[in-house]
């Protein structure tokens, strides 16, 4: 057991490294080291990643902590979610300003490690149930005992169904980026920059979004088409208020093709759909055929293009 | 208005805005836990600094407005003193700086006498003026600020001001016109968290549960408990850290206090002591003898600098045999009065304990 354990994890922390260079963030150095924090303490670091977006002068950085666990284990001891969490809470704020860490690796120099990323594979995905799971979500606490001096540093959880969702995400981008085509993320101002940033690279925070927005582009680097993924909820006014972001962030083209994919999935949405389609044509010259709604696959397991690494 | 123009997307700048200032660090915290992001260490401008970054759906977008509506509906009574060299009225002097044009571009009304027949003078007034924004909020629009205070006179050339607003920062307005205008030797007195000792602080709130409102009124829990502590280093946001003790531990508090145990004694009280973190805020459930009520009200050192104020967080009414809570709004009147009973109970058990440290 122990053996399948240990495998299942080395396996998994690749796997899910895989996940997010898919979206362009890149790997330092190897997998599963052992980094001495800021006050000598070895830490065991899974992967580190970071990625540049936002500015000339910094990446931001990211400590992963990749779990492959079974659902029905999980589930029997409430508290693990809230360990993983401080754990790797504690090991950022003692790598972040570790000494090991900058020999190890000057290039990361620029780099502000303040967040980590926890990505959980629940493995036998019959006994897991995603609401279930999300419920221990409001009950984490955390103990007041004292922070050390760095910034404020943020945890990101995703598990099963958003790594699926991530996934879908994923295949569609590809899927669209036929015929040399390519896509690319649309960060509008205001946000992290003061202009807008065109990047291949996912940020984390559009990782967490309920919509991201990207651009689709020919190989001369000509626009083709306006792209948003849509993983809200589905009834008509999510959509009103779609509709005014677009607009209010500057990303609505009228002479442009605009292309929606969603995620979430309603029974009654035919029944509306019409009036969201007229919502969106009107900001279009009122060209119907500037308009495309699709949506999107979802996926039941991890994609063979991930699961065959190990082979 | 078109059904579609209701649903204005907020930009980050609003978001922030109303997460820093409209809800709480506890909401902020609940909403990011919510959708897998997690910040141990974070107050509550961070928490919205870093949720404003995200794009939300209409669902999260309507959560936090509601949040920040109930929120606004609610008022916080706070005041302080005013001793004077020799005896004057307060209101006719306000008058005389309202008519000397020397309130800036504040519009104060003119204090009308409450009472008629009492020794002491009651009066009451309201101040209205434009919140300076600096860039178009569309998301909630607040432009106005209005609130009512009230000036009571005391003995002994002391006149007690009580201000009845949605923010503790609105104190500050009627003190500096005070400050800046009266002409005699006067002395501001307010209650202040500096002036009482760490142990001090405790057995305040302790004090507030037994005195601060009458017999009607019979403590039940402590619903929700904050603490603070002023940060050791530089590189921090807000200069303090700040906690709500965790609900286990409110639990035990009430326990131990119901059971008489003195609250200093308490493992997590002495421990929050020793690590150097005082009580900043208590918020207590009290049930009603003679009717089916109950509120949540809540004491509380707020902002920078730090302004007591009291504040009804929730008023519900038990129906039936099953004792089913359902909340209510209490009629204004009422929750003036409940506040203002607690404040004034606060004024005096402060001013005992300030007098023994």
């Amino acid at each position: 057991m122990p053996e399948d354990q240990n495998y299942d994890g080395d396996i998994w922390n690749k796997e899910a490294g895989e996940l997010l260079k898919a979206f362009h963030w890149s790997q330092i150095g190897d997998y599963d080291m052992d980094i001495k924090d800021v006050g000598n303490v070895e830490r065991g670091v899974d992967t580190l990643f970071d990625y540049n977006l936002f500015s000339n002068f910094s990446k931001s950085g990211f400590v992963l902590e990749a779990k492959s666990y079974k659902a029905k284990t999980f589930f029997s001891n409430t508290k693990l979610l809230e360990e993983w969490i401080e754990i790797l809470y504690r090991k950022i704020k003692g790598i972040a300003p570790s000494e090991e860490l900058q020999n190890l690796f000057p290039q990361t120099c620029n780099t502000i490690f303040k967040d980590g990323l926890i990505v959980i594979w629940f493995k036998d995905t019959e006994n897991y149930n995603s609401q279930k799971f999300f419920s221990l979500y409001e009950k984490i606490k955390f103990s007041k005992s004292s922070r050390g001096i760095t910034r404020p540093c943020r945890l990101f959880v995703l598990e099963n169904s958003n790594i699926l969702r991530l996934l879908s995400l994923e295949k569609h981008i590809r899927e669209i980026c036929y015929n040399e085509n390519d896509f690319v993320f649309h960060y509008p101002s205001d946000y992290q920059s003061n202009s807008v940033v065109h990047s291949n690279v996912l940020s984390v925070e559009f990782m967490f979004s309920k919509f991201i927005l990207g651009e689709l582009r020919n190989k001369e680097g000509k626009t083709l088409k306006k792209v948003v993924f849509y993983f809200g909820n589905i009834n008509i006014k999510n959509f009103y208020r779609l509709k005014s972001a677009i607009s209010k962030l500057q990303f609505l083209n009228r002479d442009c093709n605009l292309l929606i994919f969603s995620y979430q999935r309603d029974q009654d949405f035919r029944k509306y759909y019409p009036e969201i389609r007229k919502l969106f044509v009107k900001e279009l010259n009122d060209n119907e055929s500037q308009f495309e709604f699709l949506e999107m696959d979802k996926l039941g397991d991890l994609p063979s293009w991930i699961t065959s690494l190990k082979y | 208005m078109k059904e579609e123009d209701k649903y204005s997307f907020p930009l980050p700048y609003d978001i922030k805005e109303v997460l820093s200032n409209m809800t709480t660090a506890n909401f902020n915290r609940l909403f990011a836990q919510r959708n897998g992001i997690f910040i141990p260490d974070g107050s509550q401008k961070t928490l919205g600094e870093t949720l404003s970054l995200f794009f939300w759906d209409n669902d999260d977008i309507n959560e936090i407005q509601n949040e920040a509506y109930q929120k606004r509906n609610i008022y916080a009574l706070s005041g302080f003193t005013i001793e004077t060299e020799y005896e004057i009225d307060l209101a006719d002097a306000l008058i005389s700086f309202i008519s000397n044009g020397d309130i800036g571009s504040y519009r104060v009304d003119t204090p009308i006498r409450l009472d008629n027949i009492s020794k002491f003078k009651v009066y009451k007034s309201r101040i209205e003026y434009r919140k300076r924004k600096i860039a178009k909020l569309e998301f909630l629009q607040e432009e106005i600020v209005d609130f009512d205070f009230y000036l009571k006179e005391n003995e002994d050339n002391s006149w007690q001001v009580e201000i009845d607003s949605k923010s503790s920062k609105n104190q500050s307005i009627i003190k500096d016109i005070y400050r800046r205008n009266l002409r005699i030797k006067n002395h501001i007195d307010e209650i202040e968290i500096g002036n009482l000792s760490v142990d001090s602080t405790i057995l305040f709130f302790d004090k507030l549960r037994q005195e601060g409102l009458n017999n009607d009124w019979e403590f039940s829990n402590i619903k929700h408990l904050t603490l603070r502590r002023p940060k050791s280093t530089k590189d921090s946001e807000d200069g303090e850290e700040h906690f709500d003790a965790p609900e286990d531990e409110v639990s035990g508090i009430t326990q131990a206090i119901l059971a008489g145990h003195n609250l200093r004694e308490h493992p997590f009280v002495k421990k929050s002591e020793e690590d150097g973190y005082i009580f900043t805020s208590m918020t207590y459930l009290f049930y009603k003898k003679s009717e089916p009520l109950a509120i949540h009200i809540k004491a509380e050192f707020k902002g920078s600098p730090k302004v007591f104020e009291i504040s009804i967080l929730r008023s519900v009414e038990i129906e039936g045999v099953n004792q089913v809570f359902k909340d209510i709004t209490l009629e204004k009147k009422l929750d003036l009065e409940l506040r203002t009973e607690f404040w004034n109970n606060a004024r005096r058990i402060y001013d005992r304990m300030k007098m023994t440290r």
